[in-house]
């Protein structure tokens, strides 16, 4: 129980371990199907049977899986006349053996978690990184923070006050874990279900309303539709709508940041239904291949908006597809903010020290619908997303975790939420009643300066509208 | 094989524009005469050495000097960070171009054509061309996406379309096409140092065609302003704009004309988007006729917006309604007859001008 005060990079050095076996292809001694592995110093070095019943470190679980679909022992034992193929691309080992790599799984990839849903550490569980009083509390305070801004701004869409709105709901852990983990200089290219993200980093409840908006005061001049935020002093990319194309340019992004060797990664965030898309292909292998230091996060949250990821694809999940590139990958519980935020932090060790992708599937159900544009029940079973909703929250099982060592209390909570509700009807309101962007905005930015076409049609467009007022709607704002 | 029969249309083509580089009067006096490739590689090489955030990117351009031979050289000179040879994934290295561009590289990014471009052309236009504004200023895109554009000489239809049309109708992007070598070095130069995404329209078969080029031209630091036409020859009587391969054709066909006693003005386009509407208007007040040229698909063309633009500006200048001579109606056929009639030939050239000046001629079969 007292096990998480033990600071440890136990989690770091065994995804280090596997990635160093991985890459250089050592495939270790192998003796009836046994696998031998470095562990951390000071614990004798462990035989990992093929059947592990109580090994409990994800490495060894991920490396004998992959040594078990792909049956090496039976190809080094029946090796063909001790030849190589020597190939573009390294020697391969010969075989008289016709083996097909299987395609389905006998047993999936493990998910790492820190947290047991009733937000207790798991017994006898591996060391897991640290979390302070003060972190903990802030990754919790945001939790909450997102969960009550969603609720307001998805009623507000409903009562047509914005057009259009989409909620984290039961991913609040995954985005703001994520995020604690890195630092104010890596690169987020999001994809659009993570606010949390950007709340962490310290844009304000007003910035958010003000997008969705979209008046004079949004950071965006009212160009986007709700949230698709941009902050370029919070390291957040704009969000885009077609999906995916964030993958490549963040292998781009990464490749620009090696090269100004800077101390910093990039974290691209992707959705299940994120890696059909062509660019989820192109993006992981360029990176793998230019060696770019970016973190691929996916959040498999089971749905892209009606389609289940049994449509999706046929794999186990994603984590197994970043093998195929050469990319260490890790499956994480995307309810447990522990394990989410150790994961990154291995992650993103990785990536700046060796110069390389990393990719992490976190799994969190999508509690809400895909956006409000949407009615999830038509497609999936009340009990399912109910299960989900009360059994599995993130926030619920994390803020167990935060009372149970001391730092959080009723009063807290009722304090911490009566004071978000307050800022953020406030922040409405506010936003509500400001004027939209001025007529000017509407020609800006298209170009770096303006051209002169522009130019002549806002001229004439002003001259317009002075003539004809009445013509217009009166939130036209000249200024 | 094809590269065989490339090198006949080359030369048939290569006839047909030779006359046309004799016309020297637009052309500052000149002692030297450059590849149109060598003018893209020394711009490329210039723009490289001065500015070390520049980058080249694409399929070949690396180890294989090229797949036109423009980046010959670089590889070998800057190193392989700074000229990268991609896997075969266009929208996967387009995006990631993009990417490097939002933090401030500047790529230069090749396709082997343009046609291939369309298996990009999201991260063109909604993860470049737009995000200047979509951003609010705050995620500019500093690059160049460049290659041979239009027909080449027996390459079917997925290899002979011009895109001209198609990228200069979004805003945000600015397109450029240079006929000769002098446009090549400027225009390409222009593109780099460009704060916004332009996309850099070439000619395969001018890649080899010479031209006279100024010491000003060879100077490292010569540019040619974005938006600003040329006019490669003055006239009176019509006039006569192209882009490209086409301006090629035009020069020949004012020489042609002049022997009816028409004096043609041809005007060079040179950048597609932003169109210098103030140079071809002026034009046709001066002239009165105007004849639009161009390789592409005739619907919603080059031609068509600068027909709109001349009616909409100086619509009680013009003597006579707007010619516009584009390419043929239909996919680009290979077999080399076919091919020949369905791109524009000088004598379609000549026929529309004379029409526009009220000579009798005999009705050529219009699309």
């Amino acid at each position: 129980m007292a096990s998480w005060g033990r600071r440890s990079s136990g989690m770091v050095h065994h995804i280090k371990a596997l990635s160093k076996v991985e890459l250089r292809g050592k495939a270790g001694e192998m003796k009836g199907g046994w696998w031998r592995y470095p562990v951390q110093p000071g614990v004798a070095s462990a035989l990992v049977p093929r059947s592990w019943p109580c090994v409990n470190t994800m490495a060894s679980l991920f490396l004998v899986q992959r040594f078990k679909s792909s049956l090496p022992q039976k190809q080094v034992e029946d090796d063909d006349d001790d030849q190589d193929l020597d190939f573009p691309g390294g020697k391969v080992a010969y075989t008289s053996e016709m083996e097909f790599i299987s395609g389905s799984y006998d047993k999936r990839i493990p998910c790492y978690r820190v947290l047991g849903d009733d937000g207790e550490l798991i017994k006898d569980g591996s060391d897991f990184e640290k979390v302070n009083k003060e972190l903990a509390v802030k990754m919790y305070s945001d939790m909450v923070c997102l969960q009550i801004m969603d609720t307001f701004m998805y009623e507000a869409q409903r009562q047509g006050r914005i057009s259009f709105y989409m909620t984290s709901f039961g991913e609040e852990a995954a985005t703001i874990s994520s995020a604690a983990a890195l630092t104010k200089d890596d690169i987020i290219l999001p994809q659009y279900r993570e606010p949390g993200a950007l709340l962490w980093r310290g844009f304000t409840l007003q910035e958010f309303v003000n997008q969705c908006f979209g008046n004079k005061d949004d950071g965006g001049k009212g160009r986007q539709m709700p949230i698709h935020y941009g902050s370029r002093k919070h390291n957040f990319v704009t969000v885009s709508s077609p999906i995916a194309t964030q993958l490549p340019q963040a292998a781009g992004m990464a490749y620009s940041l090696k090269m100004d060797k800077k101390d910093s990664c990039v974290v691209a965030f992707i959705g299940d239904g994120g890696t059909s898309e062509g660019d989820f292909h192109a993006g992981l292998n360029f990176a793998a291949v230019m060696e770019a230091p970016v973190i691929f996060v996916c959040r498999n949250n089971g749905w892209a908006i009606s389609t289940p990821t049994s449509d999706q694809f046929r794999s186990d999940g994603v984590v197994v597809k970043g093998q195929a590139y050469g990319i260490p990958s890790i499956r994480v519980d995307g309810t447990d903010a522990l394990a989410v935020y150790g994961a990154i932090r291995a992650a993103r060790s990785m990536a700046i020290n060796e110069q390389r992708p990393v990719l992490v599937e976190s799994l969190a159900y999508r509690v809400g619908h895909h956006s409000t544009s949407d009615d999830s029940t038509k497609y999936r079973s009340l009990n399912e997303i109910e299960h989900w909703k009360t059994d599995r929250d993130p926030v619920n099982k994390f803020r167990k975790w935060v009372e149970l060592n001391g730092w959080w209390s009723e009063r807290d909570e009722a304090d911490l939420r009566s004071s978000i509700k307050k800022q953020l009807l406030k922040a409405i309101q506010v936003a509500e009643g400001t004027e939209k962007p001025p007529l000017t905005e509407l020609f800006t930015d298209v170009y770096d300066l303006p051209p002169s076409n522009l130019v002549e049609q806002e001229k004439l467009l002003r001259q317009t509208v002075n003539k004809y007022l009445h013509d217009f709607p009166s939130d036209v704002s000249l200024h | 094989m094809l590269a065989i029969a490339r090198q006949r249309m080359l030369g048939q083509s290569f006839k047909k524009i030779l006359p046309a580089v004799s016309v020297l009067r637009s052309y500052s006096s000149a002692a030297k005469q450059i590849t149109v490739r060598e003018a893209l590689n020394s711009a490329l090489d210039e723009e490289m050495s001065a500015d070390p955030k520049v980058f080249l990117m694409g399929e070949e351009v690396g180890e294989y000097q090229g797949a036109y031979k423009i980046t010959k050289g670089l590889l070998e000179k800057y190193g392989p960070e700074r000229v990268l040879d991609t896997p075969i994934t266009e929208a996967g290295f387009t995006g990631i171009g993009v990417g490097a561009a939002y933090y401030g590289l500047k790529p230069v990014v090749e396709f082997m054509t343009f046609n291939f471009s369309m298996q990009a052309i999201d991260h063109i236009i909604n993860s470049a061309a737009k995000s200047n504004y979509m951003s609010a200023g705050q995620i500019s895109v500093p690059i160049v996406f460049r290659g041979p554009n239009g027909a080449a000489a027996g390459v079917g239809a997925q290899h002979s379309q011009c895109y001209a049309a198609w990228y200069a109708s979004c805003p945000g992007l600015k397109v450029l096409s240079p006929y000769n070598s002098e446009d090549a070095r400027g225009l390409l130069k222009a593109a780099i140092r460009d704060p916004d995404p332009v996309v850099f329209l070439e000619n395969e078969l001018l890649y080899g065609e010479s031209f006279p080029v100024s010491d000003e031209v060879l100077d490292s630091s010569f540019c040619l302003p974005i938006g600003k036409a040329k006019i490669e020859r003055e006239g009176k009587d019509a006039t006569i704009t192209a882009f490209s391969k086409m301006v090629g054709y035009a020069l020949k066909v004012s020489e042609m004309l002049e022997k009816d006693g028409i004096y043609a003005e041809v005007i060079n386009l040179r950048s597609i988007r932003p169109l210098d509407r103030a140079t071809i208007n002026a034009s046709v007040r001066k002239t009165n006729r105007l004849i639009t040229v161009e390789e592409g698909f005739p619907q919603h063309g080059v031609g068509a917006e600068i027909c709109a633009s001349v009616v909409e500006e100086s619509f009680s200048y013009l003597d006579a309604p707007v010619e516009r001579i584009a390419g043929a109606d239909v996919p680009m056929p290979y077999a080399a007859n076919l091919e020949r009639m369905a791109v524009p030939q000088v004598e379609d050239i000549v026929r529309a001008a004379k029409r526009a000046c009220y000579r009798s001629v005999p009705l050529a079969a219009t699309a």
